[in-house]
């Protein structure tokens, strides 16, 4: 079976829609990461967080309503999974976490005849942990950009790394935009964590994967068709690349999609966001990467890039 | 397939070695499963009958991380300003105290070392002051002559050493408790990380890990003084905040049939989903004398009142409001008991108790613990026996206050408060009123010496064994899951070839299992998670090269022409996709912790793995089959 094969689209005539989509979808993220905004995890925010499985099922407005007056304002409770699992949270922060889960279970044992509550998780981060642990992933993905502009911009030159740092900045831009703005609406729980954080470096370097893959191809053709104008190597390139982009792709969220299904209450969050930061970076690494590269050169001029000496 | 010897040699050598390191884990998993099927007597008599190979596989197979195996994970702090301040042996003055606050308040922002920041703190307070005056210790060579940098200096050697010390009582503690395979590591400058496997106690290992083993022998005050001061401050607190309006409300809210309750919380609700409530709008301040139960004074117990444990965080930061501490008798310390109140209907009521302030004999005399049974009762209880001077001022004190109550603090709480009935020589004595578990633990807190500063949780993660036990099967269910889809897809889009690069991607598992197991990495949840990502992306190296093929073949050249040009020109964009990928996993693995170090391990294991069956074994089962075989191989 093939698809794409010997296609050639005009990616380069297709720029302005590129940026159409882009621009629109990076004001939406940029909008909703100042508000709603993101919603932090304990990982960053500091807090407990506990998940408690109940013989009967608790309606999580009706614990909120019994725990609020234990543990105090903000004591958020989501359903957790299946509905005999409540994800409790609360950012009182009495320096214990046996208290918290004490309370929690006597006043859920109280409230609701029966339902036998059993804490089976228990997470506790405490407000300076937090912040260090905030500095490391902040850190993590700037420090990430920065190792991919120096390595595309040594095996490349500054305008590929420009181009491949401005594709990987988009796509965290808009996971995380998504995130702010869609987290008290999806059953599921999308607090920014360490696992997010994962993700989302997970995601910058899939990404990557695919705008190297690409590059690769431009390198290759800029230097077999010397005379060619720069954008229909670049459109060339795209085009020949596009049945291997589509297919990694297609077979890396079909695995994501699994994890998603089958992997649990735990990874839920961390395979959503894998998917959607797979479907924007194949998107960025065709729309925004090599297009930029072609107008920086436009604007720049350029000595075609060294031939790959991978060998 | 001439000069291929060594390739295949190098494949051979990695299946076998891989198979070799997961063999323990396999062997385990049998001996599991062998142990499940018995009954507890055969299960007890197998485990010694065969401990050494027990063991031997458990230490060699591949690790699962406390989110799979369930456990505790609990990272804590050394308070910096609690030695520093045991450090100045009572000398503080207004100023070390004010810079101790400063200082406290400025290592929240700061990564700075705490005694830096200290050493700041007291020359913005009070600018040319020596640090001398306080820290004047002649065995450690500061004299009052020292300079502030020597001082200085000498403070963070202190600190350091805390630290270093502190990591071996708790490893001691630890070991004591009896966890399979613990791991205790310093972590940073003043933090020790403390993984338990498989441990499902999280209160007793907190109080095991935080007890600074600061036992006290103190006499208790004068009943009547601090039955009237509890009826005092309970009328002032209570008078001095003004009943808000909806103190009805909340003492319905305990009560989950309260309408008033649930309307409150409904309306409290929507106010936070729109992000409009105010901070008042809570349940509002409770009265004092709902937190507090006072009793009657019986002439020889100084009780405040009963608390219930939830409330006794409240009730704490009410006393410790200046305008309330102003209203406790001088020279007495509040503290709750240890146990709860026997007898009363709520399980976890407390007793909050005067005790003198004055410490009359500390922990470090004692010379011996020991768990221990009464011999009248056969209660549970920890014996003491003291040193030669701790004994001659225990007979003195005991022999003073003959007919009172002595109390004996621990940690902050008062185990117990018996009657003297004689003066007691030669040094013995006992705590009691505890549980076996507590008493065990009491010992060994206290053998395991005090710890030189107090130690806080700033993180704590508790993961139960069932939930561990789900994660593992959600897992695997979503590896074999994703592992079949992608082989089913490659072999439908590319025909023969997809057939190699499913036999590869089988390898591929194998070889990343392999590793993990023999670099005794862990193996959590996101780092199968990782595994499963790497599934879908190991067939990128394969299409790369299918796909160059193909071009290849499409300009007219023979197969093994089209499969060689096709490697080498997929080489470079291999290499690069890859590398930047790899190097991410480590920038991963360098700032995570846990889990997701976990996950950083699975994903550079995976990069390299896929990178060697791409080039390797893809290259050469296609030339076995193309050369070798003169197999007319279909790419889709």
């Amino acid at each position: 079976m093939r698809i794409f094969e010997s296609v050639q689209y005009d990616f380069w005539g297709k720029r302005r829609l590129g940026l159409i989509i882009s621009s629109t979808l990076i004001v939406i993220a940029l909008i909703s990461l100042v508000y709603p905004g993101l919603e932090a995890g304990i990982d960053f925010k500091g807090g407990t967080e506990v998940v408690v499985e109940t013989q009967t099922a608790i309606p999580p407005t009706e614990a909120r309503a019994a725990l609020n007056s234990v543990l105090g304002e903000g004591t958020e409770v989501k359903q957790y999974g299946d509905a005999t699992e409540l994800l409790i949270r609360t950012s009182t922060d009495t320096g214990d976490a046996s208290e918290i889960t004490n309370s929690i279970q006597t006043t859920l044992a109280s409230s609701f005849a029966g339902s036998q509550p059993n804490i089976i998780r228990t997470d506790a981060v405490g407000p300076r942990f937090a912040e260090d642990l905030q500095r490391g992933a902040m850190l993590a993905v700037f420090g990430s950009l920065f190792v991919i502009l120096l390595y595309i911009f040594i095996r490349f030159d500054w305008r590929f790394a420009l181009g491949a740092v401005a594709a990987l900045a988009h796509d965290v831009i808009i996971v995380l935009g998504l995130f702010a703005l869609v987290h008290d609406l999806t059953p599921v729980t999308l607090m920014i964590d360490q696992t997010i954080i994962a993700a989302l470096l997970t995601i910058v370097g899939y990404s990557i994967n695919d705008t190297v893959v690409v590059f690769d191809r431009v390198r290759e053709f800029a230097n077999l068709f010397k005379t060619e104008p720069f954008e229909s190597v670049a459109n060339r390139a795209i085009s020949s690349t596009l049945s291997r982009t589509f297919l990694t792709s297609f077979t890396t969220i079909l695995v994501v999609f699994v994890l998603f299904i089958f992997g649990g209450e735990v990874l839920r969050g961390f395979s959503l966001s894998l998917i959607i930061g797979i479907l924007v970076g194949t998107y960025s690494s065709v729309f925004v990467a090599t297009p930029l590269v072609v107008l920086l050169r436009e604007r720049f001029g350029a000595g075609v890039p060294k031939l790959a000496s991978a060998r | 397939m001439q000069g291929n010897g060594f390739k295949i040699a190098a494949v051979a050598a990695f299946i076998l070695l891989s198979l070799f390191y997961l063999w323990p884990t396999a062997q385990r998993a049998l001996n599991a499963r062998e142990l499940a099927a018995m009954d507890s007597t055969q299960q007890v008599e197998y485990r010694e009958a065969n401990y050494d190979d027990l063991q031997n596989t458990r230490e060699r197979s591949l690790n699962l991380g406390l989110d799979l195996q369930g456990g505790m994970h609990v990272t804590l702090e050394v308070g910096a300003g609690a030695l520093i301040k045991e450090l100045a042996e009572g000398r503080e003055d207004e100023t070390f105290t004010a810079a101790l606050a400063a200082a406290n308040a400025a290592a929240v922002e700061s990564r700075d070392n705490y005694v830096d920041l200290f050493v700041d703190a007291v020359e913005e307070e009070r600018p040319g002051t020596r640090l001398a005056r306080y820290f004047r210790n002649s065995s450690r060579g500061i004299t009052a002559r020292s300079s502030n940098d020597e001082v200085a200096e000498y403070l963070r050697v202190e600190l350091a050493d805390a630290i270093v010390r502190a990591t071996e009582i708790i490893r001691q503690r630890v070991d004591r408790f009896g966890v399979t395979e613990p791991s205790i590591q310093q972590q940073g400058s003043n933090r020790i990380a403390v993984e338990l496997p498989g441990v499902d106690e999280p209160q007793r290992v907190r109080d095991l890990l935080r007890g600074t083993a600061k036992l006290e022998f103190r006499l208790l005050p004068d009943p009547g003084i601090v039955a009237n001061a509890a009826q005092q401050i309970v009328a002032y607190v209570d008078q001095g905040t003004a009943p808000a309006a909806d103190t009805t409300a909340s003492g319905a809210a305990s009560d989950s049939t309260g309408a008033a309750a649930d309307s409150a919380s409904s309306e409290l609700d929507i106010a936070s989903m729109t992000g409009t409530a105010a901070p008042e709008a809570q349940t509002g301040e409770r009265l004092m004398s709902d937190l507090v139960a006072l009793v009657q004074n019986d002439g020889f117990n100084p009780y405040f009142g009963a608390v219930q444990a939830r409330d006794t965080a409240a009730v704490s930061a009410i006393l410790r409001r200046p305008d309330v501490a102003r209203l406790i008798p001088p020279g007495v310390d509040l503290f709750y008991s240890a146990r709860p109140i026997e007898g009363r209907e709520s399980e976890d009521e407390y007793w909050l108790m005067g005790v003198n302030e004055r410490i009359e004999l500390e922990g470090d005399v004692v010379t011996d613990a020991g768990p221990d049974f009464d011999p009248l009762t056969n209660a549970p209880l920890v014996s003491i026996s003291m040193n030669g001077e701790g004994a001659s001022r225990w007979s003195q004190l005991t022999g003073a206050n003959i007919g009172k109550p002595v109390a004996i603090v621990l940690d902050g709480l008062v185990y117990t408060w018996p009657r003297i009935n004689s003066r007691i020589s030669g040094g013995r004595t006992s705590i009691e009123g505890v549980t076996k578990t507590e008493a065990d633990d009491i010992v060994t807190v206290l053998k395991s010496g005090a710890l030189p500063a107090p130690v806080q949780i700033v993180e704590e993660r508790t993961v139960g064994p069932s939930l561990g036990a789900e994660s593992v099967n959600a897992g695997l269910r979503s590896l074999m899951i994703g592992f079949a889809i992608v082989v089913v897809f490659m072999i439908f889009y590319y025909r023969t070839a997809g057939l190699v690069a499913g036999v590869t991607l089988i390898l591929n598992v194998l070889f990343i299992f392999g590793i993990l197991a023999g670099f005794r990495a862990t193996l959590t949840l996101p780092g199968m998670a990782g595994i499963v990502l790497t599934i879908g992306m190991a067939v990128d190296a394969n299409v790369l090269i299918f796909e160059r093929i193909r071009e290849e073949m499409a300009t007219g050249k023979t197969l093994k022409a089209a499969v060689q040009g096709g490697f080498e020109k997929a080489l470079s964009a291999i290499a690069d996709a890859n590398i930047t990928t790899f190097l991410i996993g480590v920038i991963l693995y360098s700032f995570g912790l846990g889990p997701i170090q976990g996950f950083a391990v699975t994903l550079m294991a995976g990069i390299v793995t896929s990178l060697f069956t791409a080039l390797v074994v893809t290259r050469l089962l296609l030339d076995y089959l193309v050369q070798s075989r003169g197999a007319n191989v279909a790419f889709g």
